[in-house]
């Protein structure tokens, strides 16, 4: 018998991701004032036009009058997906307002697409994109990463035990802080000094690489956020290897690799733990799966020939393995050569990078490399019960930041569950591409599929302006699903169907 | 818990400088502040590094066997 949620729930629930609408409307609201500084009248006009409604109903929403109360698990689910899902309508308006857009689905997807930090895009004509919009672009990567480590940090405080949702404990690692406001204050700082660095890295790089003073501030402001919050947008149609840097490339590869990494990770670096980290399962499963990828596109290349000499090979094998690992999406080489010059070995590597991704509680999507480590280690364990002799029983351990686990069955099933679900939306996006387009192959469709469940958003040239509207509308489902890991959206319709039809 | 305490102990993997030896179990560590934070940041460039040299190795390797 579903039971429906209480009043109280529900003014809870509006008020908070009214709030969450509320900030989110201002900060593309704000947006208006570099695109006047631009002399983009237009666009300064467009965000002021999305910021209206949100505004609107942030204030309104936040006039609700809440009893004093804890934020519950459920709330917190049900307030990620409407918030999630308000603040990509809401960035539909200016979007579609550019006029670089088909039509509004695309636009909600180029919007979805920003907010599960994923980086595919629909956007036709890119290069003549006015650049307030490349900011936009930059505000939703921005917004929706610091709103998954938030939210990750949020529901938390109300159940630790959340493994199999979001992101659990290892966000923090050991490090994590009963209040959500030092965990923030936590992430902030140690994202921070990234995003920084990165920002000084990236200007210095394009100015070497001969990038127009013009266009290097948003440049160099799209670059870093495309990195360091694996949002993987590039502002231009040429991809990275457009700028023919690899100063840049090796800057956005350190950016790249600091967002997939946990902030426990990058704390316990910044208190120089090293032994910790080294001993962690999540950081040692990332590796081990960097180098797994690496090596399987390094192969792949030279295989395939295209590449002859070891330092090209190792230049697109370093960028894409990392690139697809750590979800990000960024590539060397314009979509169609993924198909045309990457040959069998090197696609399939990616697909696999980015199915697993990066670690858990950092910024990247994918089923992440903790579940990925703890079921290798039930495998293991399993391996050895057979080995041993009947009625032996034998613990299989495993470290979190410098804390022992005893791997238990609860760890193992959780994991698998998310893969397994992982697996099959990956299966079911491949099925509706290849079902849409008589000439799109099995890897291409597969790449496309895992790019967008995994977040990473590789264009392999397959999602296009003008495709069939029921192939916008599953990977628009299959960004969210990846970002909010499936449970939490099971949650949150869950919720949706006791609110309409449960008893009270 | 008797296994955190001792884990927490000055002198064991180079966590003694936050309490004195002898003294009580740490129970709380300090939240980096930005400048240590940036630590972390060398660290994950040391990391880039390293994956670049592997990196090439592999692609080495690949172009001789392959």
């Amino acid at each position: 018998m579903l039971l429906a949620p209480a009043v109280d729930d529900l003014r809870v629930i509006i008020r908070i991701s009214g709030t969450g609408v509320l900030l989110f409307g201002l900060g593309i609201g704000l947006l208006a004032i570099p695109a006047l500084l631009l002399g983009e009248a237009n666009a300064a006009t467009a965000m002021l036009m999305g910021a209206a409604p949100a505004v609107v109903t942030g204030v309104l929403a936040r006039r609700i009058r809440v009893t004093a109360g804890h934020l519950t698990w459920t709330r917190g689910i049900v307030i990620a997906a409407t918030t999630w899902a308000a603040c990509a309508l809401v960035a539909t308006i200016p979007l579609q307002l550019s006029g670089h857009f088909a039509s509004p689905l695309d636009a909600l997807f180029d919007a979805v697409s920003g907010l599960t930090n994923t980086g595919n895009s629909l956007i036709a004509d890119l290069d003549h994109l006015p650049r307030a919009f490349i900011l936009l672009r930059s505000w939703l990567e921005i917004a929706g990463g610091a709103a998954f480590l938030l939210v990750g940090q949020s529901l938390l405080a109300a159940r630790r035990a959340i493994a199999s949702s979001l992101t659990p404990a290892e966000t923090v690692g050991e490090h994590f802080m009963p209040r959500t406001r030092k965990g923030v204050v936590y992430t902030a700082r140690t994202l921070g000094a990234l995003g920084s660095v990165g920002i000084v890295g990236v200007g210095v790089s394009l100015v070497i690489a001969g990038v127009p003073l013009t266009s290097l501030p948003v440049s160099t402001v799209s670059l870093t956020v495309a990195a360091a919050t694996t949002g993987g947008f590039v502002p231009v149609s040429g991809a990275v290897g457009a700028y023919h840097s690899p100063v840049l490339e090796f800057m956005l590869v350190t950016l790249m690799l600091g967002a997939a990494t946990s902030v426990g990770v990058l704390g316990a670096a910044a208190r120089r733990q090293y032994r910790r980290i080294a001993r962690d399962l999540n950081f040692r499963s990332y590796v081990v799966m960097l180098l797994v990828v690496i090596a399987g596109v390094a192969f792949g290349l030279a295989r395939a020939g295209t590449f002859t000499t070891p330092l090209a090979v190792a230049r697109h094998a370093i960028f894409s393995g990392t690139a697809a690992v750590t979800t990000t999406g960024l590539s060397t080489v314009a979509p169609q050569l993924f198909m045309t010059d990457f040959g069998i070995m090197a696609p399939i590597a990616l697909v696999a990078g980015m199915t697993v991704g990066g670690m858990l509680g950092s910024l990247s999507g994918g089923f992440t490399t903790l579940r990925g480590g703890l079921l290798a280690k039930g495998v293991i364990g399993d391996v050895r019960r057979i080995l041993q002799p009947e009625g032996s029983v034998q613990a299989i351990g495993w470290q979190r930041l410098g804390r022992r686990e005893v791997l238990t069955d609860a760890h193992v099933r959780s994991s698998a569950s998310i893969v397994m679900l992982a697996l099959i939306t990956i299966l079911a996006g491949g099925a509706v591409v290849l079902w849409s387009s008589g000439t799109v192959t099995l890897r291409g469709a597969l790449m496309t599929s895992a790019s967008a469940v995994g977040n990473v958003g590789l264009d392999v040239g397959v999602l296009a302006s003008g495709q069939p509207w029921y192939v916008t509308l599953v990977f628009t489902a299959m960004m969210l699903l990846g970002r909010l890991q499936w449970l939490a959206v099971f949650a949150a319709v869950g919720f949706a169907v006791s609110t309409v039809w449960g008893r009270p | 818990m008797a296994d955190d305490r001792r884990r927490a102990a000055p002198g064991r993997g180079g966590q003694g400088r936050q309490s004195s030896r002898g003294g009580p179990a740490r129970r709380t560590e300090e939240h980096p502040t930005w400048l240590r934070a940036l630590n972390g940041i060398g660290w994950v460039v040391a990391m880039a590094v390293a994956v670049a040299i592997v990196g090439l190795a592999l692609s080495w390797l690949a172009t001789i066997v392959l």
